[in-house]
């Protein structure tokens, strides 16, 4: 289950440092990079959250991680304090709450387009200049294919989809064929 | 009759081609955990609060807990088809059911689907499941009555047209018989009624359906069945739906009565929706607004004022005791919302006295308001009558030499208990009852032995009607024992009083 709250404690408190330091993108692009390997590597993640390892164990693995990524000291301070709080389990969810707040503070959101064949760029365009005038804020698109949609899009952004596809309206049709029986 | 290909496909293409395409745009999120009918959904941030979610498979959510971090929603439906990291869609519809004439005669679940295989129901209008009670400007004195049929109710805890009687006793004393009873009462009136059956057996509910069919009171009467196998979250919410539907004859001038079958079936409902929802137990592990729920729910029936329309809900809710236990939370509470209540004893029913009331608890705060004079003339004594009988009852059981004064009380005392005894499906018009309890003040049950009463009863009714039957159409008319209806009726008892004797055999 999504530890929202507390990801968003530790997230603000990040944010806040950032901000002050104007080194938000740099904190960003760490933790979205760290996310990331969390994602592809399970042995990564569990050496970091194993309570079986010993707590000095872990804050060696996370020490050595910071050193090998490079971020700056806030930065490498705050993975180790998560590793001593014992809530490096936390960190995609920080990770996510943290692309959040950087985004509202640039006034942009990141949203999804899902269609059956690949878009073109104009299209692309199309769909990112009418989800940026529903939302009023600057739409930074991830595209992506799915044929089993048959046809048409899915654009997301945030909390807002925008269903068109060809699937969902067949399904709609077959809804209400059988609604009516 | 066979159906021919073509039929079918024409009207699936018509149906396809009256089929809009919209792209729709809807406000999101997914399911973080589900389980025992309550889901978790993170996201749908502009979520209000008994807002209706859709699941995927068209599964309706009720959005109840509104945290920081996400929505706690009650599943009313199947939640196994439910998985984690479902998409979940707002439809921005405060929870709504059908209303209307259109419901009169179905049989309806827990959000007012119909379940009677008898096809959709049309209602032109929906309402709100939750909304609030009329406010004391839009209200008025309950003034009317409204029968229930039950000769001892109706005399001695009359119920008025926007009261809220409490039926209170322990389980099998036919509570649910008094009510339907009630509900057939009103076959010949304009009062509408609706029928809510919450946590009980599909059987039982089938049972009742078929009893109101059987006389004729289906065509006037919703039933809202949210049975033992729906989930809780039905349950508790299938009282509101039931309330939402009387509510709308009370808006439209007209009246309706509804019943709650049971409202602590309802309370336990919600108590476990409430637990699951991880609200804080109180007293019984109820959650802390359990009253408030039944509150909230019973102050919806009411009287409203000539400029609504006069219109009037009726509610005659059930509370089960547990081995005659009236002090338990939910009974207490529900007593002290209601505007009286008829208590049902076990003793009383197995001592063949049906409808068990007990005359002594049983109150009506509205009292003599919902009386109409002939009532109030006949049934004045009957409750001060009773008590002294029980009273002396208990002293003649020590057989000792009794007075003639005394032995006459006990005598009409005897008799007036068992006038009130009733069968089950046979309500009695206003005008039947007032006679015969004006037959028993009145002496004229005195001189006959007790096991005659019920065939006396009967008897009567069939004599007045075919040698003088505008004594009931007098008295439905005027709703009063005048001096010429008293005539009349003292000439029509004393005559089928010798007949009576004479086919009977008695001296």
């Amino acid at each position: 289950m999504k530890q929202i709250i507390l990801a968003r404690r530790y997230a603000k408190a990040l944010f806040a440092v950032g901000k002050d330091d104007g080194k938000l993108e740099e904190y960003n692009n760490a933790l979205q990079g760290l996310n990331e390997i969390f994602a592809s590597d399970v042995g990564l993640a569990d050496s970091l959250t194993n309570p079986l390892y010993p707590m000095d164990v872990r804050e060696k693995v996370m020490e050595g991680i910071v050193a090998s990524m490079g971020v700056d000291k806030v930065m490498g301070n705050f993975l180790n304090l998560l590793v001593e709080k014992k809530r490096a389990d936390v960190l995609p969810d920080i990770a996510e709450e943290f692309q959040i707040m950087v985004d509202e503070e640039k006034n942009v959101s990141h949203g999804s387009v899902v269609s059956a064949v690949e878009l073109s760029k104009e299209l692309q365009a199309k769909v990112q200049a009418t989800l940026e005038k529903l939302t009023g804020k600057t739409v930074e698109l991830t595209p992506s294919v799915d044929p089993s949609i048959i046809g048409g899009i899915i654009a997301k952004v945030g909390d807002l989809e925008l269903d068109g596809s060809i699937k969902t309206q067949l399904a709609g049709l077959k809804d209400s064929i059988k609604g009516r029986e | 009759m066979q159906i021919k290909a073509e039929e079918i496909s024409q009207i699936i293409k018509d149906q396809i081609g009256e089929y809009e395409t919209s792209i729709d745009l809807n406000e999101t999120g997914t399911v973080i955990s589900v389980g025992d009918g309550i889901a978790r959904v993170y996201g749908v941030k502009n979520c209000m609060a008994m807002e209706l979610l859709e699941f995927p498979g068209g599964i309706m959510g009720l959005a109840l807990n509104l945290e920081e971090d996400n929505v706690g929603c009650a599943v009313l439906g199947n939640v196994s088809g439910i998985k984690e990291g479902d998409l979940v869609k707002r439809t921005g519809k405060i929870a709504e059911v059908p209303v209307g004439p259109e419901l009169e005669g179905r049989v309806v679940d827990g959000i007012g689907f119909p379940i009677d295989g008898q096809g959709d129901i049309n209602a032109k209008l929906s309402s709100k499941v939750e909304v609030v009670a009329p406010g004391v400007i839009a209200r008025k004195g309950v003034h009317e009555p409204c029968y229930t049929g039950a000769k001892a109710v109706d005399a001695m805890t009359p119920v008025g047209r926007g009261q809220r009687e409490l039926v209170i006793g322990d389980r099998q004393i036919g509570k649910t018989a008094l009510c339907v009873d009630a509900i057939i009462a009103q076959r010949d009136t304009d009062v509408h009624c609706v029928y809510v059956a919450i946590g009980q057996k599909k059987s039982t509910v089938a049972l009742v359906v078929e009893a109101l069919r059987k006389h004729d009171a289906m065509s006037y009467t919703t039933v809202v069945a949210a049975c033992a196998s729906d989930p809780a979250p039905m349950q508790y919410i299938s009282a509101f739906t039931g309330t939402a539907m009387g509510e709308y004859f009370r808006d439209n001038g007209q009246h309706a009565l509804i019943v709650y079958d049971d409202l602590s079936k309802q309370a336990v409902a919600y108590r476990e929706l409430s637990l699951l929802l991880r609200r804080p137990p109180g007293r019984e592990a109820y959650p802390g607004d359990i009253f408030y729920n039944h509150s909230r729910l019973l102050e919806r029936s009411s009287k409203v004022n000539d400029e609504l329309g006069a219109g009037s809900l009726t509610a005659l809710p059930i509370i089960e005791t547990q081995a005659g236990d009236v002090s338990a939370f939910i009974p207490t509470n529900v007593i002290s919302i209601t505007d009286g209540q008829v208590y049902l004893e076990p003793n009383l029913f197995f001592s063949g006295v049906r409808p068990a009331i007990n005359v002594g608890l049983s109150v009506s705060r509205v009292g003599g308001a919902a009386q109409v004079k002939a009532m109030k003339q006949v049934a004045g004594t009957l409750r001060l009558d009773l008590a002294q009988f029980r009273e002396l009852a208990a002293f003649a059981a020590f057989g000792s030499d009794l007075d003639a004064a005394t032995q006459a009380q006990l005598t009409r005392g005897e008799r007036l208990v068992e006038i009130l005894k009733q069968p089950q499906y046979a309500p009695l018009p206003m005008e039947k009852q007032v006679t015969i309890l004006y037959a028993g003040a009145n002496g004229y049950l005195d001189p006959l032995p007790i096991d005659t009463m019920a065939d006396y009863e009967n008897e009567m009714y069939s004599y007045i009607e075919s040698n003088d039957a505008s004594i009931f159409a007098d008295l439905k008319e005027q709703e009063e024992f005048t001096d010429a209806i008293k005539e009349k009726l003292n000439k029509a008892l004393d005559a089928f009083g010798e007949t009576f004797k004479a086919t009977k055999g008695l001296k």
